[in-house]
């Protein structure tokens, strides 16, 4: 299970000049894997931080810190989906996965199996990849889930199984995309 | 309550095991954000509650024999606050024999930020603490006086607070902090020759600090 940082384990977060230091690759991580380009990860990072700093006293310690990062971060990148899709910027394409042997999982290397994942991640609902990344990348347990992103223990199930199907499909079809590319 | 929830595909459960390895953040783009990080922080206003940081410094101080801090010449308002907060603390300290955690006394008017924060308070003040950590605790409080005096526009405040950092700890863990902090303070007191000054001393101190290229911009900008 992975590690989910806890306050008392990273040697005070609360402390905001900090919490950059020991989460800001989390944060950065966590905006790549909810599907933000790459071009807008830094401005969505630092978004974050202000975010995160602003509710800092809201912050129940007692709560993996990561979890709440993520909660904030899933809104920001929330909010700039909306606006990128008023602008019309966004695209359902696969990423060019730049391999002369597409197709097979086993083919690719770790960063085409990054992209591949993140391509898939973002055919699923926002709502329900929030879940998804928190509980099946980072290991937070579905109780902590649901009280990071707000919304009742039930729904969090809800999402977490048709997130997994979702996701299946989507890695599924991602294969066969690049079966036929070949 | 029983949740069938089917398993992932081995295919996609390989993919995720991959991603659980965080992408390294290019060293470029995490020291641009660290500089920007760093001046949000300064000016946090999530820490401005004052009421609360009376409150977070009397358990503080409450746990230490630091409360020498609080004879160091805080604003008056401040120093009030801070000086009621630790009474209360002691108040109830006093009154309880149990080495566990102490409640935090109701105020006169719900505080939910101060609720929020004292389980964490609590849980990071057990009974057997080196005492570094508790002068580092120190540290951080009064430096988040200055930090909140300064989002509330009291500039002279954040000074006098960098003054008291300064005369607690003058070889402190947090200098580099207190002198960024020190010449903000200037800065928003329209001191900007002083400022320049005390941004030199820094610079020349610590030349790899984070925010130094921010603060640089800050008293360029300046009028004079």
């Amino acid at each position: 299970m992975p590690h989910a940082a806890r306050p008392e384990a990273s040697g005070g977060p609360l402390d905001p000049a900090r919490l950059y230091e020991s989460e800001g690759e989390y944060v950065w991580n966590s905006l790549r894997r909810l599907g933000v380009p790459p071009s807008d990860l830094e401005d969505l990072t630092h978004e974050t931080f202000v975010v995160a700093f602003r509710r800092l006293p809201s912050f129940d310690p007692s709560r993996p810190i990561r979890a709440w990062l993520f909660g904030i971060a899933a809104k920001v990148a929330g909010h700039h989906r909306r606006w990128r899709l008023r602008r019309r910027e966004v695209s359902g394409d696969l990423p060019e996965l730049e391999t002369e042997e597409q197709g097979p999982h086993e083919a690719l290397d770790e960063r085409q199996r990054r992209a591949l994942l993140v391509h898939a991640l973002s055919q699923v609902k926002l709502e329900r990849r929030a879940v998804l990344i928190l509980h099946e990348i980072d290991g937070i347990a579905i109780p902590e889930v649901a009280r990071a992103l707000g919304i009742p223990l039930n729904t969090a199930y809800s999402r977490l199984r048709v997130g997994r199907a979702e996701l299946a499909e989507a890695v599924r079809r991602a294969f066969a995309q690049g079966g036929k590319n070949e | 309550m029983t949740r069938e929830i089917e398993e992932l595909p081995a295919d996609v459960k390989a993919l995720l095991a991959v991603e659980r390895a965080p992408l390294p953040m290019p060293p470029e783009v995490h020291d641009r954000l660290a500089r920007r990080v760093a001046t949000i922080s300064v000016g946090v206003a999530a820490l401005s509650g004052l009421a609360s940081f009376g409150e977070r410094l009397a358990h503080f101080l409450g746990r230490r024999a630091s409360v020498a801090l609080l004879s160091f010449g805080l604003g008056s308002g401040a120093g009030a606050e801070i000086h009621a907060a630790v009474a209360r603390y002691r108040a109830v300290r006093h009154a309880s024999a149990a080495t566990v955690p102490v409640p935090v006394p109701a105020p006169e008017a719900p505080r939910p930020v101060v609720e929020t924060l004292a389980p964490a308070l609590r849980a990071r003040a057990p009974a057997v603490q080196p005492p570094s950590s508790s002068t580092l605790a120190a540290e951080r409080t009064v430096l988040e006086m200055a930090r909140t005096a300064l989002t509330r526009g009291d500039a002279a405040g954040a000074l006098a607070a960098v003054g008291t950092h300064a005369e607690g700890f003058p070889r402190g863990e947090l200098v580099e902090e207190r002198e960024s902090l020190r010449v903000q303070a200037l800065l928003a007191l329209g001191r900007r020759g002083e400022a320049r000054v005390a941004l030199r001393q820094l610079e020349a101190k610590y030349p790899k600090s984070l925010g130094l290229s921010a603060l640089k911009e800050q008293v360029e900008v300046a009028p004079q």
